[in-house]
């Protein structure tokens, strides 16, 4: 009975124990050393709110950046297509079924692309990409380090003579603390730190009476 | 005397052939949406590799050639409502606007457009409507019809029969090809003989899940005014189009897929081919002739996205289209000694073509040095795609060494690969560089097509061809 339980628990496509609401800042920095002997650096962070329905992730906007320009489109009447600033909603259904939209609060629009669409938008209909930000399975392909770590975590590695990847996974909160990839010769790196947070009481995606929604294709011109 | 008399008729001869009037029974104007040279060098790299030729290259044998320039009435780079106006109707127009005279304004003063939502709110005196050559040609007795991947609402198959100051009233747009109906343009008498593509959203009330807002159903009018209809491919395919007169499909809500992705899974939807050949069977039951125009809609919007592959796909799904009528009107018309075939482009975009690439390579990777097959790098000692754009939204901060492999779409054969982009900006624009044209057949009327023309142009190339 057990283990028939199990079995039907198992195939479900969400937990029926609800995780609670969690919040993180995610830092994203890479550095590209060019043969010239620049050093070339980003960094940027986006807001990730996550529940078991949901995923929510958004650009974080340091003070003093320039103003983004609202007329840069093409001839006027049509259309933003850089979603780079608007909030990025991933939900499933309770048959599993995952939807991706864009909002953008500036003029209360949601865009919704087709499925077929989410390829070209860089979602690749992962659940477990959008929600545990890696594939899990992937971490029993790599080393478990004895490297020091916080509370809850343990470092993973893998390594070639070519490339690394490092993780730092939060068993507790089931989610990446550090992502780093890069190659052997130190000249170019990945890094995204996961800083978790207090999730909001109101969720973003419950704030969204009044939008409109418009599909993808309404852009196109 | 008599020495006179012959140079003077070779010189009528001449000039007659020159302006090849009246040769052209059947006109079928193919138009690649954003179509642009390097497009057409891609996609005939892609499938037949540098030394072939697409069809619409060819087209019988005999194709001929021309440049043609896009500017529109106010802009320097146009957008695909004067564009194909201008085609279609010989008269530049701004901007957004649908087939009306150079004075019509798609927005007022204050640069709102003249929209509510997808309803056209533009004055009783902002222009006029200019004719086209579809209802001229459906004036003079001839069968008439328009065929798209996109809505058929969308600005190419618009202008070709509708009239309006901006090209988003979609719902406006409808009901114009609605024969009786409130809003219909009269000057199609009878009505389209065929229209294909997408956009049930804006012919189905907002009741029913569409984007109409006057609660009218046109689909279920065009049945009552004797259209067939066709929703699915599968249902396109079971209409015997040589014994139906008019003939209505809309097989998407909005646009089709793209052809990858039609292929890819499997959806009920016709390729441009099938429809185009349906097209044909209807419109050539009408003994006068006919004007038959078809779109490779969607070319456009995957330039726009910068994914070179499905610009590739669909070009080659256009082409295919191309090659098809080219065979079936062969057949009805042997020579095509009265149907004259035009194949061109409303405008360029910005991708572009990075040498010094190997022959052979393949046209969606790297560039491989001619040399000795090894990765070209930039001046970091990166590697770079052969194909690229000069504007849209995917310049990376830190460009990386690139994969060409298709585990995933950060590598450049994946289907979802974006080209990466030298000016960022939220959309890639169009180009404003001339595009090709090719004409075949119709006697001597294919030879008119010839040096740098303007686009209005041809819309007096055609209309001389069929003799108007």
């Amino acid at each position: 009975m057990k283990k028939t339980l199990f079995v039907i628990l198992s195939a479900l496509p969400f937990p029926l124990l609800a995780a609670p609401p969690l919040s993180a800042t995610l830092t994203y920095e890479s550095k590209t050393l060019t043969s010239d002997g620049v050093l070339k650096q980003t960094r940027f962070q986006e807001k990730l709110i996550r529940s078991d329905q949901a995923v929510w992730t958004q650009r974080l906007i340091p003070k003093g950046a320039p103003q983004h320009n609202h007329a840069e489109d093409d001839h006027g009447h049509k259309h933003n297509l850089n979603f780079a600033l608007d909030g990025k909603l991933i939900d499933r259904d309770a048959k599993g079924t995952l939807r991706l939209r864009y909002v953008r609060s500036e003029d209360k629009t949601i865009i919704e692309p087709r499925p077929t669409e989410y390829g070209m938008m860089g979602f690749d209909g992962s659940w477990e990409h959008a929600y545990y930000l890696l594939d899990r399975n992937d971490l029993k392909k790599m080393k478990a380090l004895d490297r020091a770590a916080p509370a809850n975590s343990r470092w993973y590695e893998l390594r070639n003579p070519q490339r690394y990847t490092l993780v730092l996974w939060d068993s507790r909160l089931e989610l990446p603390r550090s992502i780093e990839t890069g190659n052997s010769n130190g000249t170019f790196s990945n890094r995204i730190t996961i800083e978790p947070g207090t999730a909001p009481g109101t969720l973003p995606w419950q704030t969204l009476q009044g939008y409109r929604t418009i599909a993808y294709e309404d852009l196109l011109d | 005397m008599k020495k006179t008399l012959m140079a003077t008729a070779c010189l009528l001869a001449l000039s007659q052939g020159a302006q090849a009037a009246g040769e052209a029974k059947n006109v079928i104007f193919f138009l690649g949406d954003g179509m642009g040279p390097t497009t057409v060098t891609a996609a005939r790299i892609y499938k037949y590799k540098e030394e072939g030729f697409l069809n619409l290259e060819v087209l019988d044998g005999k194709a001929r050639t021309a440049r043609v320039k896009t500017y529109s009435n106010d802009a320097q780079t146009t957008d695909s409502a004067p564009s194909m106006a201008a085609y279609m109707t010989g008269v530049k127009m701004n901007n957004e606007v649908i087939s009306m005279s150079p004075d019509t304004k798609a927005a007022d003063a204050s640069g709102k457009a003249y929209l509510n939502g997808k309803d056209a709110t533009c004055p009783a005196d902002n222009g006029k409507p200019v004719d086209t050559i579809l209802e001229i040609a459906k004036s003079k007795g001839k069968a008439v019809g328009a065929v798209t991947t996109t809505t058929v609402t969308h600005a190419t198959p618009a202008a070709t029969y509708a009239h309006v100051c901006h090209r988003d009233a979609e719902n406006t747009i409808a009901a114009q090809a609605v024969p009786g109906g409130a809003g219909y343009n009269a000057k199609l008498g009878d009505g389209l003989d065929v229209l294909l593509g997408g956009g049930t959203r804006y012919f189905k009330p907002k009741a029913a899940g569409g984007d109409r807002t006057d609660g009218r159903d046109l689909i279920a009018e065009m049945k009552t005014k004797g259209y067939a209809f066709a929703g699915t491919g599968s249902e396109l395919n079971a209409i015997d189009a040589k014994k139906t007169a008019k003939l209505f499909g809309l097989f998407n809500s909005s646009h089709l897929n793209y052809e990858l992705d039609r292929v890819k899974n499997k959806i009920d939807e016709p390729s441009l081919k099938d429809m185009t050949l349906k097209a044909i069977d209807v419109l050539g039951q009408n003994k006068n002739g006919f004007f038959l125009m078809v779109e490779g809609g969607r070319i456009d919007h995957a330039l726009h996205g910068t994914n070179a592959k499905r610009v590739l796909d669909d070009t080659i799904a256009f082409d295919d289209a191309i090659k098809a009528a080219l065979d079936e009107m062969q057949k009805r018309d042997p020579g095509l000694a009265n149907t004259l075939i035009v194949v061109t482009a409303d405008h360029d975009h910005t991708m572009t073509f990075n040498g010094y690439g190997k022959r052979g390579s393949n046209i969606l990777g790297t560039v491989k040095n001619y040399k000795d097959g090894t990765e070209m790098k930039d001046k970091d000692g990166k590697n770079y795609t052969t194909l690229v754009f000069g504007n849209g939204p995917n310049r990376p901060a830190t460009r990386t060494n690139l994969v060409e492999g298709a585990a995933d779409k950060t590598q450049v054969l994946h289907d979802d690969y974006l080209q990466e982009t030298a000016v960022k900006l939220s959309s890639e624009t169009h180009g404003g560089g001339d595009v090709k044209l090719f004409a075949a057949g119709a006697g001597s009327a294919a030879k008119t097509f010839k040096g740098t023309i303007d686009n209005t142009k041809v819309f007096g190339l055609v209309k001389s061809a069929f003799g108007f």
